[in-house]
Parts: C-alpha cells; sequence; structure tokens
C-alpha cells in the first residue's frame, strides 16, 4: 500500500495541453475513480501515473517516492488494462506468474501464489488454456489475477469493464470492489461510466478537458455538484437543467405559459440555470412547470418519463408504475432546496 | 465465400486448371529435358531412354563447378536472410514502436518503397565500382551485402505490418509487469511476430536464391551462385542443355521446401493488414 501524489502535472503532446495543472492526492488504500468524458485526459493521466506517459511538468510521487523518471516496472504498480492485454502466446498460468517469473522467483513459489490467485477469481480449471479460449469475463479475471500476483503498491485499472457486457458489467464491478476490500491496496480506476464511478469509488475525482472539476465522494458529488459539467455527469438519468432569468431576487423560468416564478434565489446574476434532479420530481394540481408526456420508460422497478417543458425534454423519475400516459398535460413541482443552481455563463455553482 | 454451381462451377474449375498448366507446364518440361541425353534434347524427341547422367555429370563431374556454386547460394541467402531478419526487425520495430517525428519515419519508409522501386541492375555500376575500391568485388560478402540491400525494403514493410496489429497494451502491460522495454521486445512482441518472421525469411531466401543479375556482374568463377551457374552452361560453343535442365531442377529444392511449409505464413504475411 502506497500513498500516490500528483503535484502540479501537466501534460502536452507538441502544442498541444491536454492535462493541465493537477494536484491530488490519493490515500493509502483508498480506491479512487477518475471519470469524465472521452478525451478529458483520465486515461492519460493515469498512464503518466504507471509511468507509459512522460509528465510534461510537475511531480508524481508513490509511497513518497518521486516516480518521474522512473521505468513502470520501477514503481511497484500493477495496470489492468480495457483490452485486458493478456499474452497470447502464454497460457493462463504463465500470464498471471510473467511478473513473478521475471523476478525469477522459484517455479514452486509462483505456482502456489498463481493457483492462490486464480482460486479466488474462480480460474482454477482454467490455467492452462491460452487467452484465445477464453471468454471476455475470464479474460478480465485472468488480467486481474495478473494485477494480484504482482503484489503492487497501487492498482491501476483503464476502464477495465468496457468490453464487458452489461450484466457481466455489474458482477465484474462487485468483484473488482471485493477485490479491493481484501487487499486493501491503493487504487486508481479510469472510467467513463459514471454508474461505475458511483458504485465502485471511495472518491472521484470528475476531469473536464484535463482539470478536475471536482474531487469527493460520491454523495458529494450528487448532492452538491461544484459546477453544471459535474452535475450533469454525475447521475444517471442525468439532472435536468432549466435555464432561467433572475428578476428581483426571485427565478424566472420561461415555460408554455409565460414566465413562472419557480422563488427566490440568493443570485447576484442575471442568467442563471437551475438543475432539479429527476428523483426530485413531483406531480401537483397547480403551479410548477407545465409539461407533456412523451415517452414512458419502464423498469419495472421506476419509470422514467420524459416529457417536454418549453421545447426540451424533462426527465422525471417515479417509484413504481406511473399514472399518466403518452400526451397527457402535466404540472410538475420540486422542493427548492433541493434544486442546484448554477451560473449561466462560468457553469459555477451559486 | 461464394458457392458456384453448374456450369460456373465447370468454368472456374477450367480456369483453374489452365492456370495451373500454365505455372507448372514450362516446370515439368525443364524436367524432362533434364532426365534425356542432349542428343534426344536436340532431336526434341516425346519418347527417350531416360538418365540420370545429366544430374550425376553437374554433381559429380571434376570439370563442374556445381556442388561449390551450390554452396555459395546456401552461404549468400542463408547469410543474407539472417542479416535482413535482424535489421529489417529491429528497423520495424523502431518505426512501429517508438516515438519517431512523423517526418522522420515516413520519409525512411517513402525512400525503401523508392528503393524497392529501383532496378537491381541500375545498382550494379555503383556496387562494382565500391566493392572494387573496398575489396569486396567478387567476394561472398560483397554479394551477401548486396542482397541484404535489396531485401531490406521488403522485410521491413512486412515486419511493421506484424507489429502493428500487436495492440501496443501488450507490451505496456509487460513493461509494468518488470520487462524493460528491450525485454518486452524479446520476450513479448517477438515470440508474437514469429510467423511474420518465417514468411519475410522465406520471401529473402527465396529472392536471395534465385537472384541472377547482381550475382552475374559481382561474382568470380569461384563465388558465383546457382542461377550464374546454371546460365554459365549456356557456353559460346557449346549449351550442355541437359545439364543446365538438371542444375535448374536441383536449384528449385530448397526453395520449393522452404516455399512448402513457409506459404501459409508467406501468403498471411503479403495479406496482412489487407483485412481486419
Amino acid at each position: 500500500m502506497a500513498e500516490v501524489q500528483l503535484e502540479n502535472v501537466h501534460k502536452r503532446f507538441g502544442g498541444v495541453e491536454v492535462i493541465h495543472d493537477i494536484d491530488l492526492t490519493i490515500d493509502n488504500g483508498e480506491f479512487v475513480v477518475l471519470v469524465g468524458p472521452s478525451g478529458c485526459g483520465k486515461s492519460t493521466l493515469l498512464r503518466m501515473i504507471a509511468g507509459l506517459e512522460a509528465i510534461s511538468e510537475g511531480s508524481i510521487s508513490i509511497g513518497g517516492r518521486i516516480v518521474n523518471d522512473l521505468e513502470p516496472r520501477e514503481r511497484d504498480i500493477a495496470m489492468v488494462f480495457q483490452s485486458y492485454a493478456l499474452y497470447p502466446h502464454m497460457n493462463v498460468a504463465k500470464n498471471m506468474g510473467f511478473s513473478m517469473a521475471l523476478r525469477k522467483e522459484q517455479p514452486g513459489r509462483i505456482r502456489q501464489v498463481v493457483e492462490g490467485a486464480a482460486t479466488s477469481l474462480e480460474l482454477m480449471p482454467y490455467l492452462d488454456r491460452l487467452p484465445r479460449a477464453l471468454s471476455g469475463g475470464q479474460r478480465q479475471r485472468v488480467a486481474m489475477g495478473r494485477a494480484i500476483v504482482r503484489r503492487p503498491k497501487v492498482f491501476l485499472f483503464d476502464e477495465p469493464l468496457s468490453n464487458l457486457d452489461a450484466q457481466l458489467r455489474v458482477q465484474m464491478r462487485t468483484e473488482v470492489r471485493k477485490l479491493h476490500q481484501r487487499l486493501e491496496a491503493t487504487s486508481v480506476y479510469v472510467t467513463h461510466d459514471q454508474v461505475e464511478a458511483m458504485t465502485m469509488a471511495d472518491r472521484i475525482v470528475v476531469l473536464d478537458k484535463g482539470r478536475i472539476a471536482q474531487a469527493g465522494s460520491p454523495l458529494e458529488l450528487y448532492d452538491r455538484p461544484a459546477n453544471r459539467f459535474v452535475a450533469e455527469f454525475i447521475g444517471s438519468p442525468a439532472i435536468n437543467v432549466f435555464p432561467g432569468e433572475v428578476d428581483s431576487g426571485r427565478l424566472f423560468l420561461p415555460s408554455e405559459e409565460g414566465r413562472i416564478d419557480i422563488g427566490p434565489v440568493s443570485a447576484h446574476e442575471k442568467k442563471v440555470d437551475m438543475g432539479v434532479r429527476p428523483e426530485d420530481l413531483r406531480p401537483v394540481d397547480s403551479g410548477g412547470i407545465p409539461g407533456t408526456v412523451q415517452v414512458i420508460e419502464n423498469l419495472g422497478a421506476e419509470t422514467y418519463v420524459i416529457l417536454s417543458v418549453a421545447g426540451r425534454d424533462v426527465c422525471w423519475r417515479i417509484a413504481g408504475r406511473p399514472d399518466v400516459s403518452v400526451g397527457d398535460r402535466v404540472r410538475l413541482g420540486f422542493d427548492l432546496s433541493h434544486a442546484h443552481f448554477f451560473n449561466a455563463a462560468s457553469g459555477a455553482r451559486i | 465465400m461464394l458457392a458456384l454451381r453448374g456450369p460456373s462451377k465447370a468454368a472456374a474449375y477450367t480456369l483453374l486448371a489452365f492456370g495451373i498448366f500454365i505455372i507448372i507446364a514450362p516446370f515439368l518440361w525443364v524436367a524432362l529435358q533434364s532426365f534425356k541425353y542432349q542428343i534426344a534434347i536436340l532431336q526434341g524427341a516425346w519418347i527417350f531412354p531416360p538418365t540420370w547422367f545429366n544430374y550425376l555429370d553437374v554433381l559429380y563431374s571434376p570439370r563442374s563447378d556445381f556442388p561449390l556454386n551450390l554452396w555459395n547460394s546456401i552461404v549468400v541467402a542463408t547469410v543474407s536472410t539472417v542479416c535482413v531478419l535482424i535489421v529489417g526487425t529491429l528497423a520495424a520495430y523502431s518505426l512501429s514502436r517508438l516515438s519517431w517525428k512523423r517526418w522522420i519515419a515516413r520519409g525512411f519508409l517513402a525512400w525503401t518503397l523508392i528503393f524497392n522501386m529501383i532496378p537491381p541492375l541500375t545498382l550494379i555500376g555503383p556496387w562494382y565500382l565500391i566493392f572494387r575500391e573496398i575489396g569486396l568485388y567478387q567476394t561472398l560478402s560483397g554479394l551477401i551485402l548486396a542482397h541484404i540491400t535489396l531485401n531490406l525494403p521488403m522485410t521491413i514493410w512486412m515486419m511493421m505490418a506484424y507489429f502493428n496489429e500487436i495492440p501496443i497494451e501488450i507490451e505496456d502491460a509487460a513493461r509494468v509487469d518488470g520487462c524493460r522495454r528491450v525485454d518486452a521486445f524479446w520476450r513479448i512482441s517477438l515470440p508474437l511476430v514469429a510467423p511474420g518472421l518465417i514468411a519475410a525469411g522465406v520471401l529473402a531466401f527465396v529472392f536471395s536464391w534465385n537472384e541472377f543479375a547482381v550475382a552475374l556482374n559481382l561474382t568470380s568463377r569461384a563465388t558465383a551462385t546457382v542461377p550464374v551457374a546454371i546460365a554459365r552452361f549456356a557456353q559460346e560453343y557449346e549449351i550442355q542443355y541437359g545439364q543446365m535442365a538438371a542444375a535448374s531442377i536441383l536449384s528449385t529444392i530448397p526453395a520449393l521446401v522452404l516455399m512448402f511449409f513457409g506459404q501459409r505464413f508467406v501468403v498471411q504475411g503479403l495479406t496482412m493488414g489487407a483485412v481486419k
């Protein structure tokens, strides 16, 4: 186990800066998820921690030792790749024991450690198989087994579940989390899937265009997003954002019935975006925001009702079955204390 | 795959048979001549008493240099192939994996492509002058160098296609697991491009084995290779057709054996990257 510290880390490809001044400390044994849309720099950041990508500026330390100029093999890390990156010409046992073989450990000891990891990952029957004879889920487990056998200070995961089907992904999510709880190793996990981030992380770091948009526990990010980007990125279905105007300390939203007075807001800005989570909406008899039901998505335990409100889609999440139909006119209210307000220009939380 | 039926199938098989006939017939005709005495060849006889005379004469006659020529060809083809594979594989790995500036990598590859298009005959003059200056004219070393130069571009292109097919993450994983870059190349990438090495090796060997123009101009009687020796059966006052045919048949054996074992890899190598 070790602490990972990133200080003023920059990365430039030619003249293009893709990572801007990242400061981040990942504590001993913490499970941190780097999340963000494609191209936000999360994988580049992970590869910089791994030593597979050079750092343009700043420093990275693992366990108190600055590793900027160390080779990946000298950093005492293990990495699980999106494409699994198993060695196609080696069987499962050799794939898993490769790092130990490189350290010239005794074959008996290698076998013992590999079998220990294989047992915990239910891979014992496949030890003699080549990777091409395994299913996607089994390959993923071999990749994890290889990382376990390495016994590193830090585990790095680069979108390891992206190539799996939805059902297996949910199952493996739990497996990865269990693995972390058992090994208690510092882990950095990259994903673009915010559900993965929410369900697995001790702490989530949301990246936007190479900068940290917000770092915090999953519920902190969900309940108090620092900006509109985080609010929109965290949560599924996504938060509803209504553009509004502040007039004499009250927020007004446009609607098909003219301006609606939402209530008092403490904002100095003229243009304000209001965010309301789909589960915070509720039907009201009078007042509220009027909309027309467009689509109803039944998930069994819950239902997403998509309404058209002043020309934009709004998602309303209902626990259980809906009592509305497509085409119905509905008025939606919400508790103002559950709404989030952002500066329309900068996106910053008000 | 499209399944042919009825007349289409018959037409396809006829065309195929015709194609095979066009390729095989000259070879069979030469093979036939190799079992005839000179007189039967000159008479164009189809019915003749078969003889091993031409083979025995080519291989065991005191006046024949053919065993020496065969040895020269083996040395030249083997050494040049090994060198081409070592240099070509390292160059291809470097171009495929190391972060060269784009203009350097592209420029190098363009140069190899252009070099491959130049007829070898245009290079013989300069090579003759250079080798004579540095003492490599009429030596096996000189010919080996020339063959390495000729075969290198094709090898680099082929091996690059193989290296490009290996996901970079596999090498990254090896480096994280504890490999230096050179270990990752040796333990991971090289075993994975083994089919490419076989394919490129077979092609380089066969090209070197069959190469005539350069060998004719840069070798002496003592260092001549098999294609040169075969041509020398045609002298000013006598053409030894039988011996020529026997030597030709003998010369095809190593290439045929190699192609027999390596053809699967050669086809795969030449079409690498063509289809995903």
